[in-house]
């Protein structure tokens, strides 16, 4: 289904099993949404997992990929940021925590231990609302909105044709839902639910959770 | 206060008065280099001097350096130290800004530059620097204008204005009446100061014997 192209021209790394997570920019914020299942080959071997992660006040990070991997990183990050503020007297912008993460994976795929994740990285800080999408290798995009993991395609084909900018809440949690709905619908390593992070201008973080049966 | 013996042959001892002797005699080192200031004159502008000393053989180098973009530093006493401490400073700045994709603060600079500096005073074998140093940058996001000091020892403390090198006691106590934001002549207030301080000096201290430089912060391209 993906093309393995010739030498000469960059390919990005196919997308991971057993995901879809989403994340898109709004008016006065930014969202983060994640499906529940985790899967190992036709086992669900839970339909209950936590897939966004704060790693500050004000930013999130949606995982991926290998769970191990990916929690090493939210650990990692959560120290880092951490220091980040007491060293620097002042907050980490998102730019700060997609870079940092951007080193460290880039790092590893240098090293021959690559971090197996893709990585979304959104929050809301004093400069704006900002979405990061990270691939293995380390490769940072700054978008409206992006999608990650197994189901990536067919949430994004919704993104795609109702994403607009500057959406009001609501209806950008409307179009979140109906995105990983679809991807729900069609891929066997996406369901069991939706977690969704709304985080907001004046640094608030709004959890909610869609129950989906039968996905 | 001059032969502490034996507590003042290095500086990983303490002395029974709890001293670093060693750090004592570092930071008279710097104090016999020439006068440095640095001062806030308002909310977006700083200001760095250090005193210059003329010679015809000598092609003049810079006294205040760039360490990166919106940051720099002036510094008093040993120069060869303090050349050091600049190239430190500029790979700890291009360091923060590989891994975090930002320029660094003048705060986070200082304190690296100072734990640093400290390093030296507690590793056997290292001396403590001959160099103190005074740091002028923005805060990267609000751009507020900010300014440290960093003495040889490591310790640093956020200033509004503050002197270093030769009589830098007598330049900080006439700061401590004179000086207040916002100041509208930077230029003129050094160079008032610094003749304030030698009032039976017959050769009047100008603009050609200190270099002055007042820094606003710049928005890069890159």
């Amino acid at each position: 289904m993906y093309p393995q192209p010739n030498m000469g021209t960059y390919s990005p790394p196919p997308p991971l099993k057993g995901t879809t997570g989403l994340a898109m920019t709004f008016k006065g914020g930014v969202l983060l949404a994640a499906d529940k299942r985790v899967s190992a080959g036709y086992l669900i071997a839970s339909p209950n997992a936590q897939k966004l992660h704060m790693l500050t006040k004000n930013i999130g990070l949606g995982i991926a990929g290998m769970v191990s991997d990916a929690m090493a990183l939210v650990d990692i990050m959560r120290a880092e940021l951490k220091l980040y503020r007491l060293e620097n007297n002042y907050e980490p912008t998102v730019k700060v925590a997609a870079s940092l993460l951007t080193t460290i994976l880039h790092n590893g795929y240098r090293s021959y231990q690559p971090w197996w994740t893709q990585l979304l990285v959104a929050g809301v800080d004093t400069t704006g609302n900002y979405v990061y999408s990270i691939d293995p290798s380390g490769a940072a995009m700054c978008e409206k909105y992006s999608a990650i993991g197994s189901g990536t395609t067919f949430s994004l084909a919704i993104l795609d044709n109702k994403f607009k900018v500057d959406l009001t809440e609501e209806t950008a949690l409307k179009i979140a839902e109906e995105a990983l709905k679809g991807s729900i619908g069609r891929d066997l390593a996406t369901g069991d639910g939706i977690d969704i992070f709304v985080i907001k201008k004046e640094g608030e973080v709004i959890k909610k959770f869609i129950d989906v049966r039968g996905g | 206060m001059d032969s502490r013996a034996p507590y003042d042959k290095t500086t990983v001892v303490w002395s029974p008065d709890g001293e670093l002797v060693q750090l004592g005699y570092a930071r008279r080192a710097s104090e016999k280099g020439m006068s440095a200031m640095g001062m806030i004159l308002n909310d977006n502008h700083i200001l760095l001097a250090g005193r210059i000393r003329k010679d015809e053989l000598v092609v003049s180098k810079e006294k205040i350096r760039t360490i990166d973009d919106n940051l720099f530093m002036v510094a008093s006493g040993l120069s060869s130290d303090s050349n050091y401490l600049l190239q430190q400073s500029r790979v700890v700045a291009q360091r923060h800004t590989l891994i975090y994709g930002e320029s660094i603060g003048p705060e986070a600079l200082s304190k690296q530059i100072g734990d640093m500096m400290a390093r030296h005073t507690m590793t056997g074998g290292l001396r403590a620097f001959g160099a103190s140093l005074l740091v002028a940058g923005f805060h990267p996001h609000s751009h507020e204008p900010k300014l440290f000091y960093i003495d040889n020892g490591g310790s640093y403390f956020e200033v509004r204005a503050y002197a270093s090198g030769q009589d830098s006691d007598k330049l900080i106590s006439n700061f401590k009446s004179n000086y207040k934001q916002p100041i509208e002549d930077g230029k003129a207030f050094v160079i008032n100061t610094l003749n304030s301080i030698y009032p039976e000096s017959t050769e009047k201290i100008t603009e050609d014997d200190v270099e002055i430089m007042i820094f606003k912060f710049e928005e890069k391209l890159l």
